[in-house]
């Protein structure tokens, strides 16, 4: 046992790490522990299922302008939105459940730090895997009958990037608040994502899909036209973007307070 | 700056009848406490509060009702006290994927050392617990134990005024709970209040020179360890006593001062209970009574001297 270098008291006294070197320590350390084959296998399949299922619909060659749409909307969007409940809830309800998060927020780190970082880095695995999506069914649609025009998929990689981090942000929120919340998060999907926000204003507001229908033109009674695109566009995106912060806002209020 | 000072006379913290619920489960009650510097043992049965206590005297949770006070101060508001509060919690989970030292040294950032110290410090602790060869291996490859002395490792690294230690010696061997025992002290002699929790009598006992019991999340006894040791004796013993004639023995028995009750099994004539105020006191008069009454005995069972007949004993003298 080496103990001649070794002193408690004679330490030099610490001082403060900035906010924003605090936030880049959690997202790489989150990051780094995240990302294994181990842990993403599910994700990974689930990204691989809407890629086979391009191909798949490629040569299949239905005649039908609106297939391609529907596919994007309600097949690829809620896979990217199942691997950000999966890895959103796991960001913080983890930690929680374990009970390793008094450590981690216990002063002077900062308590803001842990779920701003665990935000980043969620979206950037959600986002991370949407763009793997994206460029996999576009490769795969190219020479076909649904082969992508530029700024129809320059559509969709926004709507699976703004998307990812709005699911990312909601997803964390309720990982911080909810012991049960992936069965939260799965019933947010059916019964709010995808069934009121049909009928009910609230319900669409908070509904990501909605923006993310209004970004890739696909919504119900909507014209497909260059005016509609630039008109609806920044509205969508800005609503995705807030519905992301709105969940990190949650996750920040819980670790601020009585966040053990 | 010394690094442990703090105002003398101050308590370190103080908890002023402090109530902590957690919707309609009340974790802490009417709870008043100072701490001054040294080992202190948190002891109470699993359930007692002893996490919550240390939850808000970490400050990382805030009182229903009541105050707790910082070296005399409210609430956590001056930043050099920030520093000065170091916990370990009762739970190993950490990062698996990371490194020993990645996951120290980025602690210790957390905590606010720069880079270059951060890494020199937590290579020192690692070094002081026994774990310099295991620095670069990947948390999820060591054993409970060594995961546990990490966690230590951590606890220890920074100065602190108010060291906080849940369940410290879970899944240590003996060399290393003598070794966390020296750090513990190191600490309280340089000033610090070092507050250890268990569930373990015999172990705060071997620690600490001050004990706070906690039952069912009331303060049932707080002050030196022999003042404690004291209570605890003085309270009601039962003794299962198995013999060749219970009735005889009996008789003998009930001429003790210390013995209060004696009933004899209603199935046999050879098991008898034996209750006593002073449960020292009838140990020493036990052998001359079975001497004298001429029988033969085969087994004697100390019943209600467990932790939680302890506990709840003195719970319903503070009621």
């Amino acid at each position: 046992m080496a103990t001649s270098s070794f002193s408690l008291t004679d330490v030099s006294w610490p001082g403060y790490l900035s906010m924003a070197s605090a936030i880049a320590l959690h997202t790489s350390q989150h990051l780094r522990n995240t990302l294994t084959l181990r842990r993403m296998w599910p994700y990974l399949l689930l990204v691989a299922l809407p890629i086979a299922a391009a191909a798949g619909l490629a040569r299949l060659s239905i005649d039908d302008s609106s297939t391609i749409g529907r596919f994007y909307q309600h097949f690829a969007m809620r896979a990217l939105a199942l691997c950000a409940l999966g890895l959103g809830v796991a960001a913080i309800r983890d930690d929680a459940e374990a009970g390793a998060l008094p450590l981690l927020l216990l002063k002077p780190r900062a308590p803001v730090a842990l779920p701003v970082g665990r935000l980043i880095a969620v979206a950037i695995l959600v986002c991370g895997l949407g763009a793997t999506m994206m460029a996999g069914t576009a490769g795969l649609m190219l020479g076909t009958l649904y082969s992508p025009d530029v700024g129809y998929m320059t559509r969709q990689v926004l709507a699976a990037l703004f998307g990812g981090f709005a699911y990312a942000g909601i997803f964390l929120g309720m990982g911080a608040v909810f012991k049960a919340a992936t069965g939260f998060g799965l019933g947010y999907l059916v019964a709010v994502d995808l069934l009121m926000a049909q009928w009910v204003d609230l319900a669409a507001k908070l509904s990501p899909s909605v923006y993310i229908g209004t970004l890739v033109q696909t919504l119900p009674g909507k014209e497909l036209t260059a005016a509609n695109t630039a008109a609806e566009m920044p509205g969508a995106l800005a609503g995705l973007v807030l519905l992301g912060l709105a969940g990190g806002g949650v996750a920040v209020w819980k670790c601020r307070g009585d966040g053990v | 700056m010394p690094v442990f000072a703090h105002p003398p006379g101050r308590p370190v913290v103080a908890f002023q009848r402090v109530t902590r619920a957690f919707g309609s489960r009340v974790a802490l009650l009417d709870f008043t406490v100072e701490l001054q510097p040294g080992v202190v043992g948190l002891l109470g049965p699993n359930g007692a509060g002893k996490t919550t206590w240390l939850n808000l005297a970490a400050g990382l949770i805030s009182p229903s009702s009541g105050q707790v006070r910082w070296l005399g101060e409210l609430g956590r508001r001056d930043p050099g006290l920030d520093n000065r509060i170091n916990l370990c919690t009762d739970n190993d989970q950490m990062p698996r994927r990371l490194t020993v030292l990645q996951w120290l040294s980025g602690m210790l950032r957390l905590s606010g050392c720069p880079k270059s110290y951060a890494w020199q410090r937590a290579e020192q602790m690692l070094d002081r617990l026994g774990l310099d060869a295991k620095k670069d291996a990947k948390l999820e490859t060591l054993s409970r134990g060594q995961r546990q002395r990490v966690k230590l490792a951590q606890a220890f690294a920074l100065p602190a005024t108010l060291l906080l230690l849940d369940e410290p010696l879970n899944a240590l061997d003996p060399v290393w709970r003598r070794e966390v025992a020296a750090l513990m002290h190191e600490a309280a002699s340089a000033g610090a209040s070092v507050v250890v929790s268990s569930h373990i009598l015999e172990e705060v006992e071997a620690l600490a020179s001050h004990l706070v019991l906690l039952f069912k999340g009331r303060l049932v006894a707080a002050g030196h360890q022999e003042d404690i040791r004291d209570l605890l004796h003085n309270q009601a013993t039962l003794l299962k006593i198995s013999c060749s004639d219970a009735r005889a023995l009996a008789r003998e028995l009930l001429a003790l001062a210390p013995v209060t009750l004696v009933r004899v099994d209603s199935a046999g004539n050879d098991v008898l209970t034996v209750q006593a105020a002073d449960a020292e006191a009838l140990c020493r008069a036990l052998p001359q009574a079975v001497l004298a009454s001429g029988v033969a005995v085969s087994r004697v069972d100390t019943q209600g001297d467990d932790l939680v007949s302890l506990f709840a004993a003195l719970a319903a003298e503070v009621r």
